[in-house]
């Protein structure tokens, strides 16, 4: 299967150099998942839709927040018979990337639980309010290290 | 007609865990749906980076109170991807054997939900009887009814002898003819199939644009299964089918649910009968290495997505679980569109929810 998936990984890649001329995609591999190509916040939507029109890779299995060496990354996990996972680093202190909603109805709940848990701003979502917190709710993005250090509260 | 907008939960009769609903009616006709979650919300993930590898173990089975031992596994996998350790055959078939049996469980105890929810009352009482075996197996293998706490990085902690492997057989064998009875009953009862044809909708189109997973998908018709697709062991090594149907409705959910029932059966008798010898868990090192992992398994709601980011220290930096059970809540407004109040419970019960797997 090996073989199939870099050549997945690569023809996005080739694609995406062909849509984004100035960016040079890294492509890697991750334990158990088949590639990882790493694409700017403004060519998320070119990759999509590379994804979603030449591959017909359509099934976002999650939307993962991670503050990787101090910088916010997205890494969006898809799924169709292999795997693979677009990685953006997030500019500080925007912290806004393009919606996936109008593609991809699916990303709509994982979006709301990226921008109250990391307080990422997600362009162009319909209804961009918390998930999961309650209506109440006071402070920051709970997930957000720097938060978590200046309440210095422990889930210990 | 004037609008009316009848709530249900966060603590409602007809839920089993707390989630709320605001369903806007026009006399019978469900014209709008809300929905709020998050009552359950522990904040599993964020704990996580503040506790052991090992001790996350026993923090994530408790992410789901019916697929507990599937949380552990798909973690301890991403764990096991990241030092780079391989689990003895004998240990990924243990595993392999609980994750069946609790498929076995959660589809039993949702056949009886439904039918409770649509006042049938005889097959809910049947499958909860009959899942009760089920419960007793996992309870002799690992001691828990539920939380099973059978997984350790590297393998199990749980052993079978042989003549215990004998026992569990004969289990088996009394259990498919019960599955077998109960399977005729929901396919060929009439008023079964008159509660719960041509509501819930959702076409393979709505299915691959909200990203479903599970029995939900392939009720509508999405040939997906992880444990098939993403070539695990031991199920390369095991025949099953995996059922499809193609209506999208709550009937084809039922179908689908119930033989996957007799399917998973089928795979736990496999794992009995070809259990290889041998240690059912593998020596690890003390440090788990700086990296990410990814683990999707097949819970019995459909894919669970782990991933895993090590810095080198004693306790993950990052772990995100997504549950199946947030991919089907998203489409809730869509199945709710055009039916009756009165079919909202048939419609909530089918789509199997499990709460505090989505709210973490």
């Amino acid at each position: 299967m090996t073989t199939n998936d870099e050549r997945i990984a690569e023809s996005v890649a080739v694609a995406l150099r062909e849509v984004l001329p100035d960016w040079e995609p890294t492509v890697s591999t991750m334990p158990m998942d088949d590639a990882w190509v790493s694409v700017p916040v403004d060519g998320l939507i070119p990759a999509l839709e590379v994804l979603l029109g030449r591959f017909d890779i359509r099934h976002l299995s999650a939307i993962t927040a991670d503050e990787i060496d101090g910088v916010l990354v997205l890494l969006y996990h898809f799924w169709e018979g292999e795997g693979i996972t677009l990685r953006v680093d997030l500019q500080e202190p925007e912290r806004r990337i393009p919606t996936l909603v109008s593609f991809l109805p699916g990303a709509d709940f994982y979006e709301r639980e990226v921008f109250e848990m990391y307080g990422v701003t997600f362009d162009g979502h319909p209804d961009l309010r918390p998930l999961l917190l309650p209506d109440d709710w006071e402070g920051g993005p709970p997930m957000r290290r720097s938060a978590i250090e200046e309440t210095g509260e422990s889930g210990r | 007609m004037s609008k009316t907008i009848v709530p249900i939960g966060p603590q409602h009769p007809l839920l089993k865990e707390p989630v709320a609903f605001q369903i806007t009616v026009e006399g019978e006709q469900v014209i709008d749906s809300a929905m709020r979650m998050g009552y359950v919300h522990r904040g599993i993930e964020r704990l996580c980076e503040e506790r052991t590898y090992v001790q996350d173990i026993h923090l994530l089975e408790r992410v789901c109170g019916i697929c507990s031992h599937v949380h552990a596994t798909t973690y301890c996998r991403a764990v096991e991807a990241l030092i780079g350790v391989e689990v003895p055959l004998r240990g990924v078939y243990l595993r392999a054997l609980l994750c069946e049996l609790e498929r076995i469980h959660s589809h039993l105890l949702w056949l009886g939900v439904l039918a409770r929810n649509i006042g049938f009352d005889t097959i809910f009482m049947y499958a909860w009887r009959d899942r009760e075996i089920v419960l007793d197996i996992m309870e002799d293998l690992s001691g828990g009814r539920v939380s099973h706490a059978a997984n350790v990085i590297g393998g199990v902690r749980v052993d079978l002898t042989e003549a215990r492997r004998e026992e569990i057989l004969g289990e088996l064998t009394f259990l498919d003819g019960q599955v077998a009875r109960l399977l005729n009953v929901v396919e060929q009862e009439q008023s079964l199939r008159a509660r719960t044809r041509d509501i819930g909708l959702l076409t393979l189109e709505q299915v691959r644009q909200y990203c479903v997973v599970g029995p939900v998908a392939r009720a509508s018709g999405l040939d997906v299964d992880f444990r098939r697709d993403s070539l695990q062991v031991p199920y390369d090594r095991l025949t099953f089918e995996v059922p499809v149907h193609d209506a999208g409705d709550v009937w084809a959910r039922t179908l689908v649910r119930s033989q996957e029932t007799v399917e998973s059966l089928r795979l736990c008798r496999q794992i009995l009968e070809d259990l290889p010898e041998g240690p059912t868990s593998a020596r690890v090192p003390r440090r788990v290495k700086a990296g990410q992992a990814i683990a999707r398994a097949e819970a019995p709601r459909g894919e669970v997505f782990y991933y895993v980011r090590s810095d080198g220290s004693d306790s993950p930096a990052r772990v995100k679980v997504r549950t199946p059970t947030l991919t089907s809540l998203i489409t809730l407004p869509v199945q709710l569109q055009e039916i009756t109040m009165a079919d909202v419970s048939v419609v909530l019960s089918g789509v199997d929810l499990c709460i505090a797997c989505a709210d973490r």
